[in-house]
């Protein structure tokens, strides 16, 4: 199952940091992974001409068992020049931190974080699939061939 | 299930080249990819000089510009393209930049699957992993049915 949401923050001269946290596991799973991924950059109306603004990101990641932490700009927007970018950068697994380091704004990140919930492990798998058998059992003892009543995929 | 992390390099006048090594795990080989999603003029760099990002690789003997950039003119690319070896070698050939390089690391998981069970359980998404025959033909039936409906309209 995956929880997928929109994801988008402002940064300014007055509102620099904006962090995206590892998101918190819900009770009932066990989150397999998840990822933030920036599809636009977008430099608002009221920038200033002939300034640079420049967005940085710091990836906070554990890859093959090792903290690794990688801080580069994403981002070089100004006026006149480039209004916005597309970068369609993925953040797996681990915390985010986007910051205006050059220009004051405002600039607009958005994109969206996905949330890969259950995990490929049996006893787990087929727990979860008992619940559904008793959701649906009714639906299959009418008829084992329900074309046209709305049995809709979870 | 993949491991993904993010990738990002800077290349300058002072530290032109980037490499990105696999050291394959004997035990499990796995596929690995790089993936790169953009390339990005840092604000420093100097205007009206190109920056040319030259990719080269071992295994198919490659060795290609992948962005060319400008301040004033091309302030980022988005190649989307992907290296599936182990070997590759990114140069600022031209320009002085910083020139950011972003992406992605992935690396395929190897499951070591029991051939000897019946289930087609490869190929089949999770939903339809169930033992439910019931569901299994309903699935053929609605296929079927499909295929007979893009008959009759020819």
């Amino acid at each position: 199952m995956e929880s997928e949401s929109f994801y988008g923050v402002t940064l300014s001269e007055k509102e620099p940091i904006a962090q995206f946290d590892v998101p918190e596991i819900p009770e009932d799973y066990v989150v397999h992974s998840h990822k933030l991924i920036i599809k636009q950059i977008s430099l608002g109306p009221e920038a200033k001409s002939g300034e640079f603004n420049v967005v940085q990101a710091e990836s906070n990641q554990i890859a093959d068992g090792e903290k690794k932490t990688i801080k580069i700009p994403i981002a070089v927007l100004k006026v006149g020049e480039t209004r916005s970018l597309r970068p369609n950068i993925e953040f797996p697994n681990g915390s985010v931190t986007f910051k205006l380091v050059q220009g004051t704004g405002p600039v607009y990140v958005c994109g969206k974080a996905e949330m890969n919930l259950g995990e490929y492990d049996d006893a787990q798998m087929y727990e979860e699939y008992s619940d559904e058998d008793d959701e649906e059992s009714d639906l299959d003892d009418v008829a084992p061939q329900t074309n046209g009543k709305g049995n809709k995929k979870k | 299930m993949a491991e993904e992390s993010f990738y990002g390099v800077t290349l300058t006048a002072e530290n032109n080249s980037a490499t990105w090594d696999v050291v394959s795990d004997c035990d499990y080989p796995r596929g690995q990819k790089l993936v790169i999603k953009q390339i990005l003029l840092g604000a420093e760099a100097k205007e009206n000089e190109f920056n040319v990002v030259e990719v080269t690789t071992v295994k198919d003997n490659a060795q290609i510009p992948i962005a060319v950039l400008k301040a004033g003119e091309t302030r980022a690319v988005n190649p989307d393209v992907e290296f599936y070896e182990s070997l590759v070698t990114f140069k600022l050939i031209k320009g002085s930049g910083p020139v950011y390089i972003h992406g992605q690391n992935i690396k395929d998981d190897v499951e070591v699957v029991d051939m000897e069970e019946e289930d087609e359980e490869d190929d089949v998404g999770e939903d339809e992993e169930l033992e439910n025959p019931k569901k299994r033909a309903k699935i053929e039936q609605n296929a079927a049915d499909g295929k007979n409906a893009k008959n009759k309209k020819k």
